[in-house]
């Protein structure tokens, strides 16, 4: 009866589901894993911890059995009747493993993760408030990096539960984690792009402008991808001379962010050497963990300090990663980047046709202009009859000689009757402003002759005057033989009827005074009498 | 290579200038339309404009060049590769 419960084969193969399944329960079956002591040894090592939480769990678990069973001591009664035979340790592993393998083979589990470790391998424990249980996850299970969980987050794993007989554990051995609710990805990503906004890293103002005509551009995506192709075929459609360098990077899983991070610095650094006018990192559509690298904080750096011309395109339309966003200039798909970054060669054969009409055009326009000017000319009189117009060109400019001749000889006379005129002004004024000595020196003399001449005219007439005046005074008058007889009372005898006979006068002469008696005193002409006066003798 | 050379010459299989035929793209469109506006604008003499047009057929010729390259060359690089190049300064390429 008990064989039936040994039996490994059947606790192995009484499991329908996949190789897979059966392995990790040959595992449970204290065979080894994949016969690797690597993996096994973290697992010795976290034992401490995960032992002490399995023992919990387990008390905790027996109490409730315990709880659940109405009379627990019953069966080792019962038992101990039937006596059964003592089992080996490996045995009730075993027995245990087979147990499990009733469990449905895929679970999902959600809880919290705690002691986490990871050395290759994953392994931490699941809890809730009430229970808890030791997961493992393989590193060949282990391909996105945004399933890396962290202590405290809440995920939903996959996998099977198996019971590990060398340690005597119990576990999950994990195949997928994902972030549970809105939880860790998208929160995630919302909180990186809102810390690289505040950084500046999307400022438009950094973005540089792409390259109108790239000679040769770099492409940085999943090596043999889809999104490889797309952008080998649609560069070849739009632009054939276009040279594309192609440097394969893992897009997915646990180093794709550096590889990529890397080929974006490297080929930045390199541009000059490479010749290369432009890099475009895409990769095709997928779940958020596919795409996850692009998101990463080392993408987003080498994207920031990228000093050629970046596009991106990662994803879908619908899918934002951050690196879009850091890029110069961000596009939905690999075909679209292409597109974005060649120009067409259709369109510029287009533009270069018409340019070749406009060269052609533009010349013959240039030399239809040119004729018409010369029909224009060939109208003109002078090409007419260039005899005519050479005959009366030349008699203008003889007649313009002699106008000139003309002018300037008028301009010369002129210019000389000025001169003279100038210098005789000149002359004049020199004289005015310097007085001629000899001149003044005669002005002086005649001044000095016409002062003394007046001089001596005055003192003349004063003289004369003075004559005069002396002639009409008594002075005179009785010098000249007159008298004056002057009255008792001492008036001047004016009248003969002024004396009587027997008055006495006084007779002033020149040189003295006659006292005399007046003898006779006539009325009459006093020179008639004095006349008859003379003639008498003795008289 | 051998095949750009071929495109360098035309039907009268006469050579294009080292000068012209070493432009990029972008240089000689640019140049040629500059060259279009000045011989319509009428801002240069006849013979100047029959000089420039001379000029204007070989940058449209060089531009048809680069335009016909039939197949887009590509080449792969590790990143080891793309490191390395970058470390060469020395050799560092006139772009």
């Amino acid at each position: 009866m008990a064989r039936r419960f040994f039996d490994p084969k059947k606790a192995r193969g009484g499991e329908p589901d996949g190789g897979g399944q059966s392995d990790l329960f040959g595992g449970v079956g204290g065979e080894s894993l994949g016969g690797d002591a690597a993996e096994t040894k973290p697992a010795r090592s976290m034992e401490p911890s995960g032992g002490a939480d399995a023992a919990a769990a387990g008390s905790e678990a027996g109490a409730g059995a315990n709880g659940d069973d109405p009379s627990p001591e019953e069966t080792p009664i019962e038992r101990r009747r039937e006596e059964p035979p003592p089992l080996s340790v490996t045995q009730l592993s075993e027995l245990i493993g087979g147990a499990l393998s009733a469990l449905p083979s895929r679970l999902r589990v959600i809880g919290e993760v705690s002691n986490l470790s990871h050395n290759r391998h994953l392994y931490f424990s699941l809890k809730d408030e009430e229970a808890v249980i030791p997961c493992v996850m393989w590193a060949s299970q282990l391909r996105e990096p945004s399933e890396m969980p962290r202590n405290g987050d809440s995920i939903e794993i996959r996998g099977q539960v198996g019971h590990f007989a060398r340690f005597g554990k119990t576990q999950i051995y994990v195949h997928r984690i994902t972030p549970v609710g809105l939880g860790s990805l998208e929160a995630k990503l919302r909180a990186m792009l809102e810390s690289l906004r505040g950084l500046g890293y999307f400022d438009p103002s950094r973005k540089q402008p792409l390259p109108e005509f790239p000679r040769r551009i770099a492409i940085v995506t999943g090596a043999n991808s889809a999104a490889l192709a797309d952008c080998l075929r649609t560069a070849r459609e739009r632009m054939p001379s276009v040279e594309v360098l192609v440097v394969p990077v893992k897009v997915q899983g646990v180093d794709a962010a550096e590889e990529v991070a890397r080929a974006i610095t490297l080929l930045d650094r390199a541009a000059d050497s490479l010749a290369i006018d432009a890099i475009c990192v895409t990769r095709g559509g997928g779940s958020l963990e596919d795409l996850w690298a692009f998101n990463e904080r080392v993408v987003a750096d080498a994207a920031f300090r990228c000093r050629t011309p970046l596009v991106a395109a990662i994803g879908h339309e619908s899918d934002t990663s951050v690196i879009e966003l850091v890029a110069d200039v961000r596009e939905s798909t690999p075909s679209l980047a292409m597109t974005r970054l060649l120009p067409s060669r259709d369109e510029l054969s287009k533009r270069l046709a018409k340019d070749a009409r406009r060269l052609s055009t533009a010349l013959r326009t240039r030399v239809a202009e040119e004729r018409a000017r010369l029909k224009l000319s060939a109208q003109n009189e002078f090409l007419r009859k260039p005899g005519e117009r050479l005959r009366r060109e030349a008699r203008r400019l003889a007649d313009l000689r002699r106008s000139l001749a003309r002018s300037l000889d008028a301009r010369l006379r002129l210019a000389r009757r000025d001169q003279d005129l100038r210098a005789a002004r000149l002359r004049q004024a020199l004289r005015d402003a310097l007085p001629d000595r000899d001149e003044s020196a005669s002005l002086r003399r005649r001044l000095d002759r016409a002062v003394e001449t007046r001089l001596r005219e005055v003192r003349a007439e004063a003289a004369s005057a003075g004559a005069r005046l002396r002639s009409v005074g008594p002075a005179a008058v009785l010098a000249r033989g007159f008298s004056i007889a002057v009255g008792p009372d001492g008036r001047v005898i004016r009248s003969a009827s002024e004396v009587a006979a027997g008055g006495s006068l006084a007779v002033a002469v020149a040189d003295g005074l006659i006292e005399t008696t007046v003898s006779d005193a006539t009325a009459g002409d006093p020179f008639e009498a004095l006349a008859r006066r003379a003639k008498r003798p003795g008289g | 290579m051998a095949k750009r050379t071929n495109t360098e010459r035309d039907a009268s299989g006469e050579a294009l200038p080292d000068e012209i035929a070493s432009m990029g793209y972008e240089d000689a469109i640019g140049e040629l339309e500059a060259l279009i506006e000045r011989i319509e604008q009428g801002e240069i003499g006849l013979e100047a404009s029959i000089a420039e047009y001379r000029r204007g057929v070989q940058l449209l010729r060089r531009c048809e060049a680069v335009l016909s390259v039939a197949e887009a060359q590509v080449k792969e690089l590790t990143l080891a590769e793309v490191e390395a190049a970058g470390d060469d300064t020395g050799s560092e390429r006139e772009r």
